[in-house]
């Protein structure tokens, strides 16, 4: 009788490999992260935090001339009446999943190393939404009109249509803004503690103070805390795959061909998640890179996010071929034209192409070991990535509007000097909030990160 | 009439014992649910895996309210749903049946509202549970207690603890193992 | 790194399965069997009505075998595909199970063995009734092709000889040197034209089978769909289908079973090297494989989400099954050491998560044709709707989500055995209520049409136990039998010690 495991045999290759990297001590980690807000910032966020807020004086200008002037300052007409303004909404919506992502459904599936990224990532998502619910918004045309959309008794006794997607799309953006919210904060309390607990008497210390609830870190406060956190992420889960759902609903319940696709809701989750995950490294090498973050998001981390890329961007291609495929074995012939003139004949066929090759062919780049472990070519793929993930949804919205069922009806669209500036504006406004996230809060969950070190298992005697 | 810090009345709050590391705090924790503690805690940077066990505790029961809350959700949705489109303004469009059979559009609501109550409920009633926010606590006075959000962890005692003692207590915190013990007082 | 973690004592070889004790049911599984299947095919190829006329019994046969073949197919392919799961995710906490889902999909050569008359048109031709409504269509056209091509062709050698007469006069008055500078010109101009056209006739000479392609192009739109590009090839796809999946279960068994023997981690790093690359040909193979074996039923029917759905639908019943076949292993005294509450627990959850995601696959799928209420995608969902199929749908909708879904959301429910089983029983009923609802309603009006219409045939359900029978218990048999000799968990694997302890 013996056990398998005393058999003295090498199992490098099985060995879990430590998260955090150099046996670094939960004072070492204290220090860099918290160092990040309380030392002087390098010269690099200025470059980030100062064009970002200049950006977003753009956008605000922008939203001011448009209200000012009208919605005809974007260059939608009929046919094609969703432009830019709802590319960029799904796809700022899409980029904030991968945040919720990496919060919930790894803390479910116990992937431990997603406290290394999941706050920068959850933050990510609060301000890819702040963006992403400035375009319907506006779209609206009457802005100040926009209460009419919340069911609240009005002089007219008009109640509001409950079977439209676009309330739908109202109700799960702000479920979702709402819920990412209590996450991130539910998230923070902890280590808004360790900034309390840190600062001289002041300001700062107040304001950190009343945030952080006078957070004691107690078990009888952990028990509970765990648990909430653990519904939440429960809860924020099928949320995400609600919300992008939600979202590939406004299309996919119309009678357009192009749009109404049963595979859309899966279809748009996976995509979510994909270039949500892209943007997170996009964001998070830099930061790693500058901040000197290396010990705790390793080599193993980007590894493991480039394999969700890779994994997610193939379920996309799935989905774009079974589209194909399906268009071609229903045999509707108003299907087979809609996919011969996106992929084939139509006047956008080079962003049909151009989503092809960022979004399903770039990333195969991943399955090679030597391209998952190059920042290089990991930055290149996730930019690809971020471009891709916009032309779909420009795919799917203009190349579909732009030829109806009647050549009557077909015209061709470009957007307007406003609408590049909003789009323009909206990434530095996502940037500026981003730096001033950096900068006043833990980019890493440091108590999270403390809870992962081998130290911590109470069952952990030190090898001497 | 500035009032100078010895002339303000204090009691005893309790102890807090300082630990370097999450074993030797678990080990700690046994032993004082051993020695019939009951009014004391472990402050620790991060949640100690199997600590509820050590200390006696059961499962959270959190769980449980989220559940109602959730119910609450779903049940306002629907009402909201049925009520205005069915009751109040039925919406005859999209060649949809205005009666229970629109239900499948109904659900995209129901579930974010079930979602939306669901984190509400979880939210207040986690703090109402664990008791926050409280800006001021007597811990906070004390010189050790900070570590515990840094690298520390810490075991507090409250003096309202039946088995408390101002010697005993002070020597079996030694005895389990705490690199510094200090007592604790709170204002009146 | 777990070396803190009790090791238990276990048996170097692992724990073996004594046959002798579970003889008299493995005989009576064997015999049931044997008797439902032989009586199923012989049902199916002796009593068919090959071609026109009333449907005979064989040929209500032929959708009962459609169904257990698929519902077991899914439950085996899904044993797959936790094992490919398991291993390309890196994950520990299975390890003691892992064998477990190796042999629910070491099934799958049998189930492909049992797909042997699906090659044969006396079931081809029930279940699939595109394919004589094709061959009918083309025996229509061909009496045609003949007379066609001879008057296509005749036309064409005119068109020909026409425009080679012209381009030769223009040739010749322009060499003879008499007409003038301007006649030259008008002369060119018309001998390219003339040039260009014989080029185009001689490129367009017709064919016997662009002739046939153009009569059926105006017949009927069966033809004119590129269906049968598709669908003849049917056939050779199903070969291909097998071949991948036999291999991947082949060699990922292989090298389990081989671990068992010498340990060590290299078969265990290769397994996760070519799980990663099986995740590709496993997700093509089983979206064909359901279109052309379940959306093909109904030549309309298509649907972008259908793989993702059944796919849905075999990750859940084959992680029930899974749970249900631990149980019985652990009430028989085997695996106790290995297998805790802990993985009750993951399992459930698993079991939960899946529940959740069919919901989610399901109500979409359904959810958007409802809504854009398109004729030519509302036919599937009106005649589950219609009559009494109605109430299997909402039975659906509440036994195969709502149901589960309440109760998994209680920890004790995951943490009990023998509760989680019986939920696991209760999923394996739904799913193949499931399997049944999408082929079963298909049944009736393919195999009427053209006769006294029907939409229901009750009569059949007994063929339809009959088959499930003969499946289901030929393959509980060949599973019991495979058991012989091998360790009920990976004795050997690098891993083994992490399971064991696993705490969630």
């Amino acid at each position: 009788m013996s056990t398998p495991t005393t058999v003295e045999q090498d199992l490098r290759g099985v060995a879990r490999e430590p998260l955090v990297l150099s046996g670094r001590d939960y004072k070492w980690i204290t220090n860099r992260i918290c160092g990040v807000v309380e030392n002087k910032q390098p010269f690099v966020w200025w470059l980030v935090a100062v064009p970002g807020a200049l950006l977003s004086l753009v956008l605000l200008f922008t939203l001011v001339y448009l209200v000012s002037t009208g919605v005809g300052v974007w260059g939608l007409n009929q046919p094609i009446a969703w432009g830019w303004d709802i590319t960029n909404f799904v796809f700022w919506i899409g980029i904030g999943h991968a945040g919720t992502l990496i919060s919930a459904i790894l803390f479910l599936t116990r992937q431990k190393w997603r406290t290394s990224v999941n706050r920068a990532a959850e933050a990510m998502t609060l301000f890819a939404v702040v963006c992403a619910g400035i375009y319907p918004g506006f779209h609206v045309g009457r802005f100040w009109m926009v209460w009419f959309l919340a069911p609240v008794p009005n002089s007219n006794a008009i109640w509001q249509n409950f079977k439209s997607p676009l309330l739908w799309d109202v109700f799960a953006v702000s479920t979702y803004f709402t819920v990412s919210v209590i996450f991130w904060f539910i998230g923070l309390i902890p280590d808004l503690a360790t900034l309390r607990d840190r600062c001289k008497p002041g300001l700062k210390k107040a304001l950190y103070g009343i945030f952080s609830l006078g957070w004691r870190g107690g078990n009888r406060q952990w028990r509970h805390y765990e648990m909430g956190y653990l519904l939440l992420a429960a809860l924020s889960t099928p949320l995400v795959l609600s919300v992008h759902s939600v979202v590939s609903f406004d299309f996919a319940t119309s009678v357009v061909p192009g749009w109404h696709t049963t595979i859309f809701p899966p279809y748009f989750v996976a995509g979510a998640i994909f270039g949500g995950f892209a943007m997170v490294l996009t964001l998070m090498i830099p930061c790693r890179a500058i901040y000197g973050l290396h010990d705790m998001l390793t080599p193993k981390h980007i590894d493991n996010m480039t394999k969700i890329i890779v994994l997610t961007g193939t379920i996309v291609g799935y989905a774009y071929l079974m589209e194909l495929f399906i268009a071609f074995y229903g045999g509707n012939p108003f299907e087979v034209d809609a996919f011969h003139m996106r992929a084939v004949s139509g006047p956008y066929v080079w962003s049909y192409w151009a989503m092809m090759f960022c979004n399903v062919i770039a990333p195969q780049a991943f399955w090679i070991p030597w391209c998952r472990k190059n920042l290089v070519v990991v930055m290149c793929v996730c930019m690809c990535v971020n471009t891709g993930m916009w032309y779909e949804r420009f795919v799917i919205i203009a190349t579909t509007l732009a030829r109806d069922f009647l050549p009557g009806q077909w015209g061709y669209y470009e957007p307007t000097w406003v609408e590049i500036a909003m789009f323009v504006g909206s990434h530095g406004l996502f940037l500026f909030l981003f730096a001033l996230f950096i900068r006043f809060l833990p980019m890493i969950a440091i108590s999270e990160v403390k809870g992962v070190l081998p130290q911590s298992d109470p069952h952990h005697h030190p090898a001497h | 009439m500035s009032v100078t810090t010895e002339d303000k009345v204090k009691r005893t709050w309790g102890y807090v014992a300082e630990f370097d590391t999450a074993a030797s705090v678990y080990e700690a924790a046994k032993a004082m649910k051993e020695g019939g503690y009951r009014r004391w805690d472990v402050h620790s940077p991060f949640p100690i895996h199997g600590m509820d066990g050590a200390m006696g505790l059961g499962p959270s029961f959190l769980s449980r309210i989220v559940f109602c809350g959730g119910l609450a959700g779903s049940l306002t949705a629907l009402l909201l749903q049925f009520g205005t489109q069915v009751g109040l303004y039925p919406t005859i469009v999209q060649g949809k049946p205005d009666n229970l059979f629109t239900i499948p559009a109904f659900f995209p609501v129901t579930f974010e509202l079930t979602i939306l109550f669901s984190a509400f409920t979880i939210l207040f009633s986690l703090l109402v549970i664990i008791r926050l926010p409280r800006l001021h606590h007597p811990l906070f006075e004390s010189k050790l207690f900070t570590g515990f959000s840094d690298d520390k962890f810490i075991l507090s005692v409250e003096a309202r603890d039946p088995k408390f003692a101002r010697e005993g207590t002070r020597e079996f915190l030694q005895s389990i193992g705490a690199k510094q013990v200090e007592l604790v007082e709170e204002e009146l | 790194m777990n070396e803190h973690n009790s090791k238990i004592e276990l048996p170097e070889g692992g724990e073996l399965f004594d046959s002798s004790k579970v003889g008299p049911v493995k005989a009576l599984l064997g015999l049931i069997g044997a008797v439902c299947l032989t009586a199923t095919l012989i049902l199916l190829f002796t009593f068919s009505r090959n071609g026109a006329g009333e449907p005979k019994l064989g040929d209500w046969a032929s959708y009962s075998y459609l169904f257990a073949v698929t519902f077991f197919f899914t439950l085996a392919v899904g044993g797959l595909f936790w094992t490919i799961l398991h291993h390309a995710t890196n994950s520990g906490w299975g390890i003691v199970v892992r064998r477990q889902m190796e042999n629910i999909a070491g099934l799958i050569p049998w189930v492909f063995v049992l797909m042997i008359p699906f090659f044969f048109s006396q079931v081809r031709d029930d279940l699939w009734e595109h394919e004589p409504l094709h061959r009918a269509l083309v025996a229509k056209t061909e009496p045609k092709v003949a007379p066609t091509f001879e008057k296509d062709h005749e036309h064409w050698e005119h068109e020909l000889a026409a425009w080679i007469g012209r381009a030769d006069s223009a040739r010749k008055l322009v060499a003879a040197g008499k007409a003038s500078a301007g006649e030259v010109a008008q002369m060119t101009v018309r001998l390219k034209e003339a040039e260009a056209a014989v080029d185009e006739l001689k490129a367009a000479e017709p064919t016997e089978a662009s002739v046939r392609r153009k009569l059926q192009d105006k017949d009927n739109h069966l033809l004119t769909h590129k269906w049968d590009m598709y669908f003849h090839a049917s056939k050779p796809r199903l070969i291909a289908y097998a071949i991948a999946f036999i291999l991947m279960v082949g060699l990922l068994r292989n090298w389990s079973l081989t671990t068992d023997k010498v340990g060590g981690e290299k078969l265990f790093l290769r397994s996760r090297y070519w799980s990663c690359f099986f995740l590709l040909p496993f997700g093509v193979g089983f979206t064909f494989l359901v279109i052309d074996f379940l959306m093909a039923l109904n030549y309309e029917w298509f649907s972008t989400m259908w793989g993702v759905y059944l796919f849905a639908g075999a990750a859940l019943n084959s992680m029930a099954l899974l749970i249900i076949v631990v149980t019985l292993f652990r009430e028989n005294g085997y695996l106790r050491r290995v297998v805790s509450l802990e993985h009750y627990h993951l399992m459930g959850k698993l079991l939960f998560a899946f529940c959740v995601f069919w919901a989610y696959i399901a109500f979409s799928q359904f959810f958007l044709i409802w809504y854009a209420n398109i004729a030519e995608e509302t036919r599937f969902y009106l005649l589950r709707n219609a009559e009494w199929w109605n109430v299997a749908s909402i039975v659906l909708v509440v036994g195969h989500f709502f149901i589960p879904f309440v109760i998994l959301l209680w920890r004790p429910v995951k943490k009990n055995p023998l509760l989680i089983s019986i939920v696991g029983v209760w999923c394996l009923l739904m799913h193949a209520l499931d399997i049944y609802w999408i082929v079963i309603p298909e049944r009736a009006p393919s195999l009427t049409a053209g006769t006294t219409p029907r939409l229901w045939s009750g009569e059949a359900v007994i063929l339809d136990l009959i088959a499930f029978l003969g499946v289901g218990c030929t393959l509980a048999y060949i599973f019991l039998e495979k058991l012989k000799g091998v360790s009920l968990y990976p004795c050997r694997d690098p891993r083994l010690n992490e399971s064991i302890n696993v705490v969630n």
